[in-house]
C-alpha cells in the first residue's frame, strides 16, 4: 500500500477518532474504505487500537502511567470499572458485582421491555381505537347524509330522473343524490319519496323536485309542479327545509301541501306548523294548520288564508266502482259507471260496496259525460265511435245509441240527459237523445271553427260551450228545447281567449256562469253575463282534472291532480272544501240535499260534508 | 433464566464486552454511540440468551446481535444527524473485521509492550486522552499546546503504536 496512502488514512482516522473529522473528511474517508480493502484494514487496526484504548485505559498493569491505580475521574472519584479491575484478583467478587450489575441490566431491560411492549400496545390501541372512532364518525355521517335524502318508495306511471344531463326511468328504491332532479311525467303519474326519518313525499303528476347542491339545509326543491309531504317530527335543531324559487319552508313534522305556481308558491297546511321564509325579502310567516299561504316574487306583506270553512269525513268506499258517478235528483241514490264493467247504482247512505242496488253488466267505454236523470242513467263515452249508453236500474239491458261523428275531439252530455254534442273536424253537433228508439237526431251545427278541445251542455242544451285549441272559448244559445219542429237556432253570445288551449270547460245547468281550465290560465270560474273571471286555482302546480257545477249553481267541484278534491263558492270564490282523496279523482258529484261529496278514481269514495 | 445460565452469560459478558465494544466502535466510530448500542446488545444478547447453543462460539452470535443494533441504532441517529458512515461502507468493514479479526488480536497483545516503549511524554498524553479522559480542550491547555497541535501529537503517537505494533507482528512473522 502507497505510504503516503496510508498516512492519509491514518490522519483521517485519527481526527475521526478524536472526533475532528470536518464533512469533507469524513466523504474522503468513507471514499476511501468503500474503494480500498487495504484502506479498509488500516482503519480497522487503527480504530481497533483506538477502541482498546478507550474501552480499556487500564490495561497498563506495565504500562509506565504514573496514577495508573490512582481515581481515573477528573473529580477524583473512582467509579465503578475502576474498582471493579482494581479488585480482580477477587474472581468470586467480580462475578458477583457483574451478576448484580447484569441482574439490574436484565431487570431494567425487562423494564424497558415491558414499557416498550406497552407503549408498542399503547400505540395500537391508540390507532384502533382512532380507526374505530373514524369509522363511528364516518358512518354516523353516512347515516346522517343518506338520511337526507330519499329513496324512490312508489312510482305510479311514468316518472325520469335526471343528473347532469341524463335521465333514466326511476326505479323504486333508487335513493336520490345531490343535484338529481325527479320528474313525474304520466298524467296520473306520481311518485312517493320517503326519507329515513319516515318523512313521506307524493311528488304529483308532472312535477319536478330536486336535491340541490349548494344548499346544504335544503332537503328536496320544488322545481315545478305539487308535492304533498306528510313529514315526521323533526329536531328543532334540525329541522327538515324544502324550497321553491320564491321562498325556503322549515318544517316542524308535518302534513302539507306545496304547489309550484307559475307566479307563486302556494302552502297549504293539514297538521302542524310550517315556517315560511320568503326568498325575495326574507319576510318570515309561521302558517298554522288549516292555513294557505302564497310566496311570490313581489314583496307585498305575507299573509295566510283559511284553506276551506268545511269539514268532510270518509262515510264509505266503493271499490271498483267506476271512474263516472252522479246522483239521483234527490241524491238518495248515486249511480257509478265503470268503462268495463258497466252501470250501478247504490243507495247513498250505504256503506256496503258489495250489493249495489241494480246493475248492468257490460262494456260502456270511457266517460266522457255521465248524469242520473228521470230515473234513468245517461252515459256518453269519449272513444273514437260514439255512443250514448242509456239504462234504467228496472231493466236489464242498457240502449246504446250511437252518435254519428267521426274521430271526434270532444263530448258532452246536457244535465237533464236529453242532448249530446260531439266535435269532429265537421265542426261541433248537437243531437237530441231518443232512448226508446235507440237513436240520436241531429238537431244543430255551431259555426265550425275547427274540433273543439272541450265541450260543455247547460240544461235542455240551452248553451253550448266550447274551447279550441288556439285558447278560444264560445259560448252559443240553442233552441234546442223548443217544442217546434224548426231547426234550432244557434247564437253565440259569449267569446273570450285564453292563454293556451282549455281542456277542461264546464257549464252551470243555468248557463249562467261557465268553469274552465288551462295549463297556463289554471282554473277560471267566468261570469257569462258580465264576462268577469275569478282565478279559483293557479296555474302550474297541480293540473285540474274534472270539473262540474252543483245543481243549484251555488258552488263548483274541481278534482285536481295532487289527489285532493275541492268546492268553491261560486258567489266569492271562497274555497270551501278541501278532501284530501289520495288520488286524483277522475269524476266528482255533489248533493246537497244528503251532503255528500263524492269523487271517483276507480274506487268511489263517499264523503259526508259540513258546509259552513 | 436458570441461575446457572445466568452465570454463564455473565461470564462470557465479562469476557467477551470489551471485544464486542471494539468491534461496535469499529462501524459506529464514536464512543458514546458505542457504549448505548454495547448496552442495547447486552440487552438482546440477554433476551435471546436461551436461544444460544452452548457448543458454538460465543462472539460470532453476539457480533450479529451487535450488528444488528448499530444498524438499529444508525437509523435512529440518522434521524437526528447524518454524520456517518454509509451503509455500504460498514457493511464492507463488519466483512472485513470478520476476516482480521485473528490479526487485529495479535495487534492487541503487541499494544502493551509499545505501550511500555513509548517516550514518558508520550506516555502521559495517552494517559490524559484515555485513561483520564481529560476533555480535549482541557488536555491542550494542561500540556501548554493548541488544539491543532495536541491532535497532531495524539496522531503521531498513535502512528508509532501503530508502526510498534505491525514491526513486533513482523518481527514475529504474522
Amino acid at each position: 500500500m502507497d505510504a503516503q496512502l496510508r498516512r492519509r488514512v491514518e490522519r483521517l482516522v485519527s481526527a475521526l477518532c478524536d472526533g475532528a473529522l470536518d464533512a469533507a473528511g469524513q466523504r474522503e474517508l468513507e471514499h476511501l474504505l468503500r474503494e480500498s480493502a487495504q484502506c479498509r484494514s488500516v482503519y480497522l487496526q487503527y480504530v481497533d487500537m483506538h477502541a482498546r484504548l478507550s474501552a480499556h485505559p487500564n490495561l497498563s498493569s506495565g504500562i509506565p502511567f504514573e496514577h495508573a491505580a490512582a481515581p481515573s475521574n477528573a473529580d477524583g472519584h473512582d467509579d465503578g470499572e475502576t474498582k471493579l479491575k482494581d479488585s480482580a484478583a477477587d474472581d468470586a467478587i467480580v462475578l458477583e458485582l457483574a451478576r448484580a450489575s447484569l441482574g439490574r441490566l436484565t431487570e431494567d431491560a425487562r423494564r424497558c421491555d415491558r414499557g416498550r411492549r406497552f407503549a408498542v400496545w399503547g400505540r395500537w390501541l391508540s390507532l384502533g381505537l382512532l380507526l374505530l372512532i373514524g369509522v363511528v364518525v364516518w358512518q354516523f355521517y353516512l347515516h346522517w347524509e343518506r338520511g337526507r335524502f330519499p329513496i324512490v318508495r312508489e312510482v305510479v306511471g311514468a316518472a325520469t330522473f335526471e343528473i347532469a344531463g341524463v335521465s333514466a326511468p326511476v326505479r323504486i328504491g333508487h335513493r336520490l343524490q345531490r343535484g338529481e332532479r325527479l320528474r313525474t311525467d304520466d298524467e296520473f303519474g306520481r311518485a312517493v319519496l320517503q326519507y329515513n326519518n319516515g318523512t313521506e313525499i307524493v311528488v304529483c303528476f308532472d312535477s319536478q323536485v330536486e336535491i340541490p347542491r349548494g344548499e346544504s339545509d335544503v332537503h328536496l326543491r320544488l322545481v315545478s309542479g305539487t308535492m304533498e309531504v306528510d313529514a315526521a317530527p323533526q329536531p328543532p335543531d334540525r329541522p327538515m327545509v324544502f324550497a321553491t324559487d320564491h321562498a325556503r319552508y322549515v318544517v316542524l313534522g308535518t302534513r302539507f301541501r306545496l304547489y309550484r305556481e307559475t307566479e307563486a308558491t302556494r302552502l297549504e297546511l293539514g297538521e302542524g306548523k310550517v315556517r315560511l321564509e320568503r326568498e325575495v325579502d326574507g319576510q318570515t310567516l309561521d302558517v298554522a294548520a288549516g292555513y294557505v299561504a302564497v310566496a311570490s316574487s313581489e314583496t307585498t306583506p305575507l299573509q295566510v288564508q283559511p284553506l276551506a270553512s268545511a269539514r268532510s269525513k270518509l262515510r264509505a268506499t266503493l271499490k271498483k266502482a267506476g271512474e263516472a258517478v252522479a246522483f239521483s235528483a234527490r241524491g238518495d241514490v248515486l249511480a257509478t259507471a265503470d268503462w268495463q264493467r258497466g252501470l250501478r247504482t247504490w243507495r247513498s247512505d250505504e256503506t256496503d260496496s258489495e250489493h249495489p242496488l241494480a246493475a248492468v253488466a257490460g262494456k260502456i267505454g270511457r266517460s266522457d259525460g255521465f248524469v242520473y236523470t228521470d230515473s234513468k242513467l245517461v252515459h256518453i263515452n269519449d272513444g273514437k265511435e260514439g255512443a250514448v249508453t242509456c239504462w234504467r236500474p228496472e231493466d236489464k239491458q242498457f240502449t246504446v245509441i250511437p252518435l254519428a261523428g267521426e274521430s271526434p275531439r270532444s263530448r258532452a252530455l246536457s244535465p237533464d240527459g236529453r242532448f249530446a254534442a260531439e266535435s269532429d273536424n265537421a265542426g261541433t253537433h248537437l243531437y237530441a237523445l231518443d232512448p226508446k228508439l235507440g237513436r240520436c237526431l241531429p238537431l244543430a251545427d255551431l259555426p265550425n271553427r275547427g274540433k273543439a278541445w272541450c265541450l260543455s251542455l247547460s240544461r235542455s242544451a240551452k248553451y253550448v260551450a266550447a274551447g279550441y285549441w288556439d285558447g278560444t272559448v264560445l259560448v252559443h244559445r240553442t233552441t234546442a228545447d223548443s217544442e217546434t219542429d224548426d231547426e234550432p237556432s244557434v247564437e253565440s253570445v259569449f267569446e273570450t281567449r285564453l292563454a293556451h288551449t282549455p281542456i277542461i270547460i264546464a257549464l252551470a245547468e243555468d248557463g249562467r256562469r261557465m268553469a274552465v281550465y288551462s295549463r297556463k290560465d289554471g282554473l277560471l270560474l267566468v261570469d257569462l253575463t258580465t264576462g268577469e273571471r275569478r282565478l279559483l286555482w293557479a296555474a302550474g302546480s297541480a293540473g285540474v282534472t274534472c270539473v262540474k257545477f252543483a245543481a243549484d249553481g251555488e258552488r263548483m267541484l274541481a278534482g285536481l291532480g295532487d289527489g285532493t278534491a275541492r268546492m268553491w263558492s261560486v258567489a266569492d270564490g271562497e274555497a270551501l272544501l278541501v278532501i284530501d282523496v289520495g288520488q286524483a279523482p277522475r269524476d266528482i258529484a255533489w248533493s246537497e240535499e244528503q251532503s255528500l261529496f263524492v269523487t271517483a278514481s276507480g274506487k268511489v269514495n263517499l264523503w259526508e260534508c259540513v258546509l259552513p | 433464566m436458570e441461575q446457572a445460565r445466568t452465570e454463564h452469560l455473565v461470564r462470557l459478558l465479562s469476557t467477551c464486552q470489551e471485544k464486542i465494544y471494539r468491534y461496535v466502535f469499529t462501524l459506529l466510530p464514536n464512543e458514546q454511540d458505542a457504549r448505548d448500542v454495547v448496552q442495547e446488545t447486552c440487552v438482546a444478547l440477554c433476551r435471546k440468551f436461551d436461544d444460544y447453543d452452548d457448543s458454538k462460539p460465543f462472539l460470532p452470535w453476539a457480533y450479529r446481535f451487535a450488528y444488528l443494533e448499530v444498524l438499529k441504532h444508525r437509523q435512529q441517529k440518522q434521524r437526528r444527524s447524518g454524520i456517518l458512515l454509509s451503509d455500504d461502507v460498514v457493511e464492507l468493514l463488519a466483512k472485513q473485521r470478520d476476516e482480521q479479526s485473528e490479526m487485529l488480536e495479535a495487534r492487541l497483545r503487541a499494544l502493551e509492550d509499545c505501550l511500555r516503549k513509548l517516550p514518558p511524554a508520550d506516555c502521559e498524553l495517552i494517559r490524559g486522552r484515555y485513561h483520564a479522559r481529560t476533555p480535549i480542550g482541557q488536555l491542550a491547555q494542561q500540556a501548554a499546546m493548541s488544539q491543532r497541535t495536541l491532535f497532531r501529537n495524539l496522531e503521531r503517537v498513535r502512528r508509532v503504536l501503530f508502526d510498534c505494533i505491525t514491526g513486533r507482528l513482523s518481527a514475529e512473522g504474522l
